[in-house]
């Protein structure tokens, strides 16, 4: 569990941690111990909380029941449940996701994935609650507007994994970007190169705020402090990607940053700035403890 | 006339059986994004061991900030 990785930035942000599953406490104590992981591991033998939550797996109930065969129950199975077939030890099992909460227990954001090959680094979900401190090494670029950074939200990933690219952006004094809304200019963007198994997901955008462009006293949307903006991507984890990404031990994203900037007086020319990141590529983990058969 | 009730008894209980045969109950498509506690909701409590037989509430697991909760699929398979 990559998670473990991650406790300490966890806790540093004041939060609490615990995983659940169906599993029962001896195997979650074989797993804690073979992967040396410190936070709770609790175990929902009988799928009561899971329930109660609402995220019993129900698929996998109907995987091995009499409708099985029937085309939108296999298709559901191929999705949330196994590509290789199910067996009714799965019956019981949550889908998976996690929940950021409040001191009261409230929802503030919640992470379910459409496919249970992929998965959300929690990272990549610090990342998208706005948790800085991230040691993933970055690249640093001036240009004459920007001052951006950009990092990924780790440094290796696995097919199925949803992480993000974040892009850190101090305009120079005086200097603003366009914000989504604002219209006839080049909104900030980023453009990711398409490639094979790698599925770029909408960008994210903070609050922009209103700018008064006197010379044509008209109000946009804009950036003109300091914010950050995040890309996430998908590297999909189905068999076929599984089986085109075996054997390579790194992964090269290329894309540009867009943008147009202008200062209270002039716009400058639209600039593209070419990027590049290259995460490792670690294979999916499959070993398990030995216990339950 | 008997006859006639008993018949008509038969032919309504085949018709629900075949209305149940060709009609089974209406099966919902998952959406993940529905699923559990929304954005701005109160998850329920719950009172669970951990690995070492530790028992944890929600409240036990929250830290000064809030609490990252994870549902996984097994450690087992």
């Amino acid at each position: 569990m990559e998670l473990q990785g991650r406790l300490e930035e966890i806790r540093k942000q004041g939060l609490g941690l615990a995983a659940i599953s169906y599993d029962p406490p001896e195997i979650l104590a074989a797993f804690s111990r073979q992967r040396g992981i410190t936070f709770p591991l609790l175990s929902d033998l009988g799928s009561e909380t899971i329930t109660h939550y609402g995220l019993l797996n129900t698929v996998a109930a109907e995987a091995v029941g009499p409708t099985a065969n029937d085309p939108a129950v296999a298709e559901d199975v191929k999705k949330y449940v196994s590509v290789v077939g199910a067996n009714a030890r799965m019956v019981g099992m949550a889908f998976p996701g996690t929940f950021m909460l409040d001191r009261d227990g409230r929802v503030t954001s919640r992470f379910f994935e459409e496919s249970y090959i992929e998965r959300s680094t929690s990272s990549g979900i610090l990342m998208r609650i706005g948790a800085k401190a991230i040691a993933v090494p970055g690249t640093q670029l001036s240009t004459d507007h920007l001052d951006v950074k950009t990092y990924p939200s780790e440094a290796a990933i696995a097919p199925g994994n949803r992480f993000s690219i974040a892009f850190d952006v101090t305009p120079k004094p005086r200097i603003h970007v366009y914000a989504p809304g604002a219209s006839s200019y080049r909104i900030v963007t980023v453009t990711m190169t398409p490639q094979p198994f790698v599925r770029v997901l909408p960008l994210k955008y903070p609050k922009s705020e209103i700018y008064f462009f006197k010379p044509f006293s008209e109000r946009v949307p804009v950036y003109q402090k300091p914010f950050t903006f995040v890309q996430e991507l998908v590297l999909e984890g189905h068999p076929e990607a599984q089986a085109a990404l075996r054997g390579r031990d790194s992964l090269t994203l290329t894309g540009t940053l867009d943008y147009q900037a202008c200062d209270d007086k002039v716009c400058f020319n639209p600039t593209s700035i070419p990027l590049t990141w290259t995460l490792t590529l670690r294979p999916i983990i499959r070993e398990r403890p030995t216990g339950r058969q | 006339m008997r006859e006639l009730t008993l018949s008509s008894v038969i032919a309504v209980l085949l018709g629900l059986f075949a209305g149940a045969q060709s009609n089974p109950p209406a099966r919902t498509r998952i959406d993940v994004s529905k699923l559990g506690p929304q954005v701005g909701e109160r998850v329920p409590d719950f009172d669970l061991a951990d690995q070492h037989g530790k028992r944890w509430t929600l409240q036990s697991i929250t830290g000064p900030k809030g609490a990252m909760l994870v549902f996984f699929r097994s450690a087992d398979w």
